[in-house]
């Protein structure tokens, strides 16, 4: 059994749910719901980078850059523009869940219709991709390029979290968003950072995924149940734990892939959740 | 008896007598066709999603017949009129496109794409006794699915069997490895009928691995397919899981020959797995060479450029449904016994002959592989 590469292959995809998880933590940290648009942040990051760099064959770093910056921009301007009323005239998490799932399919149906419903890569299919080899393990350009910038990504996100005031204001919301406001902490300004950061990093997630395996304006689903059962069995807003886990899930599922066989794929993640619930549950229960 | 009750009385009443009323109507309707409406085919095609592409070319295929039709007068003097619902390549879509063009569009006659498709809309159809006639679906299970039921395409039990015999035969490959979709009724019923024939003829399967058509992060699989040094990987999956596995396996170094069915005919398919698709073959049924008036009326329409195995099988569909119905009517218990009559009738993609469960008797394939984004014949 290849273990080395089999444990690589399982980083790597665990990166994609690692990003996912803590753009998509960030975002429940300070917003309290289950923000479904995600889904269609990561499609629109995804599918930006797509027109950019392969349909208009701009550059790729100010493809990259205007693609991630759109991505947050739009994030941020859902939530400014309708989260926010919404909570304004006293939504119920769940009328936002609802929301945020129509939002995501408006957003989705909207790609379709300009992109076309067809699985598309970012990458040109015409070059060999390109693969470095050490020690027996192979890994592609952008598989290493997803490795490192998820590397910086969390790297970023836990030294803000930690060390800048708007990490402290953050988790400040995320503990009791009235307190907050009584303690002076522009709650709407915060709330509407965290969209844009979040935004942002699933912007990039989607560019990767791009790249990587392919688009389809129905794809993200799976992949953002998968980020949240991390943020789930991490610790809902626990960032590092669940940044942690997602790469556990992301072995763990290769791993199950490899033994038993591919069926298994997806319901491996989600046994983990239902069991990391039941064993918390049991404990809480204590 | 209260005044609410006096009221849901009345209604019921009321309900009553207007539905009895329009159930005499519409029966007297019947009896007496208008002989100037239009004939409706009904159409349950993949016109969105994964294989949509593949649908919009099998509905051009049948525009071009039924203009042509039209254009001389149409049949006994009425226009052939088509019915297009997408069944979006699964089997609940299909069931909802069957339910409404049975009792709403009340068409004696079903053109299906997808084996879910078929697969779904057969129980109505049997029920109701509208004529299904497929000219894509290749599920062996559609042989059996009822007698309504009739197929201008092989079964995949052919297929299967021919795709076993010419890697094990022409290409001399013992050792397979399976790749298919598990949830895509086609992929799982041409990989059960070579799976049976490659052991039969002596051959090892050493790995059988089925991913959902979603499946986008193949690699550990092909890992897996790897190590077990297989000298072919037979892979009948859909368009979105063959190109990842095709460019997932140029990456990983899986260089075994790669052998896919019919559903990868679709020039889509080349484009996107560009060279990683170098030299990766797959069966498909043989078609005549399309006739070069068939070439230009589908390049007229908008989905009809590079013409795929089904769409030239749809244009005979609609030619042999319409003599059908210049024949006998609309009458679909006629209808179906012509259908069985059907011998060496000779349509531009193939002479079909039907058997007693409504599919085709014979059935021919040919090889066809990709070559930088392109699909050439292999001789």
């Amino acid at each position: 059994m290849p273990i080395f590469q089999i444990t690589l292959n399982g980083i790597l995809t665990g990166c994609i749910y690692c990003l996912i998880a803590v753009s998509f933590g960030l975002s429940y940290k300070t917003v309290k719901f289950y923000n479904l648009a995600h889904v269609s942040l990561i499609l629109i990051g995804g599918y930006t980078m797509l027109l950019f760099y392969k349909i208009w064959s701009l550059p790729f770093i100010p493809s990259l850059i205007i693609s991630i910056l759109l991505t947050a921009v739009i994030a941020y301007l859902i939530q400014k523009y309708i989260y926010t009323p919404l909570r304004n005239r006293g939504a119920t998490d769940m009328a936002m869940l609802i929301a945020s799932l129509g939002i995501n399919a408006i957003i989705s149906g909207l790609i379709a219709i300009i992109f076309s419903n067809q699985f598309q890569s970012i990458a040109n299919a015409n070059l060999p991709t390109i693969i470095y080899t050490f020690f027996n393990l192979s890994i592609t350009k952008i598989q290493l390029f997803n490795f490192i910038t998820t590397t910086f990504v969390l790297i970023f996100v836990f030294s803000i979290n930690k060390y800048s005031n708007l990490g402290r204001a953050i988790s400040a919301i995320g503990d009791n968003e009235e307190t907050a406001k009584i303690f002076g902490i522009d709650t709407k300004k915060i709330i509407g950072r965290t969209a844009f950061l979040s935004g942002a990093i699933a912007g990039l997630s989607g560019i990767i995924i791009g790249f990587d395996t392919g688009l389809k304006p129905t794809f993200g689903t799976m992949i953002v149940y998968k980020g949240i059962a991390a943020n789930i069995i991490g610790g809902i807003g626990n960032l590092p734990l669940s940044a942690l886990t997602s790469i556990i899930l992301g072995i763990t599922e290769n791993f199950g892939t490899y033994i038993l066989n591919s069926q298994w794929r997806d319901l491996i993640v989600f046994l983990l959740m239902i069991i990391f619930m039941y064993c918390r549950s049991l404990k809480n229960a204590r | 008896m209260n005044t609410k009750n006096k009221i849901i009385a009345l209604i019921t009443v009321v309900m009553v007598v207007v539905i009895g009323v329009n159930f005499y109507k519409s029966n007297n309707s019947s009896n007496s066709t208008n002989i100037s409406e239009p004939i409706k085919i009904g159409f349950i095609l993949p016109l969105s999603g994964e294989i949509a592409s593949l649908g919009e070319n099998i509905k051009d295929g049948a525009v071009v017949a039924a203009n042509e039709i039209n254009q001389v007068g149409g049949i006994n003097g009425r226009k052939l009129e088509l019915v297009f619902e997408d069944g979006k390549c699964n089997l609940k879509d299909g069931v909802n496109a069957a339910n409404k063009l049975i009792n709403i569009d009340k068409v004696p006659i079903l053109i299906s794409g997808c084996s879910d498709e078929t697969l779904g809309a057969a129980p109505l159809a049997e029920q109701s006794h509208t004529i299904i006639l497929t000219p894509v679906s290749t599920n062996p299970k559609i042989t059996t699915a009822g007698d309504y039921i009739f197929r201008l395409i092989p079964s995949d039990s052919f297929q299967g069997k021919f795709a076993a015999d010419y890697l094990y035969d022409t290409l001399s490959k013992r050792k397979v490895a399976i790749l298919f979709n598990t949830d895509k009724e086609w992929s799982v019923g041409v990989k059960t009928v070579f799976e049976k024939r490659f052991l039969e003829k002596g051959g090892q399967i050493v790995a059988n691995e089925g991913v959902t058509s979603e499946s986008r992060d193949l690699r550990t699989t092909l890992e897996k397919i790897k190590v077990s040094q297989p000298d072919v990987v037979y892979a009948p999956t859909f368009i979105d899981s063959g190109i990842v596995l095709l460019k997932q396996s140029t990456e990983i170094g899986l260089d075994t020959q790669i052998f896919g069915g019919d559903v990868w005919d679709d020039a889509k398919f080349g484009k996107e797995a560009g060279i990683s698709g170098n030299g990766a073959r797959f069966s498909v049924v043989s078609n005549r060479q399309n006739p070069q008036f068939f070439i230009d009326a589908m390049s007229a329409l908008p989905g009809g450029k590079d013409i795929n195995a089904y769409a030239p099988r749809a244009y005979d569909a609609v030619k042999i449904v319409s003599n059908i119905f210049a024949r006998v009517g609309t009458d679909t218990e006629k209808i179906k016994n012509e259908l069985y009559k059907i011998n060496n009738y000779i349509g531009i993609a193939d002479t079909y002959s039907i058997d007693n469960n409504g599919d085709l008797s014979n059935a021919q394939y040919s090889i066809k592989e990709f070559q930088n984004g392109q699909i050439i014949d292999v001789k």
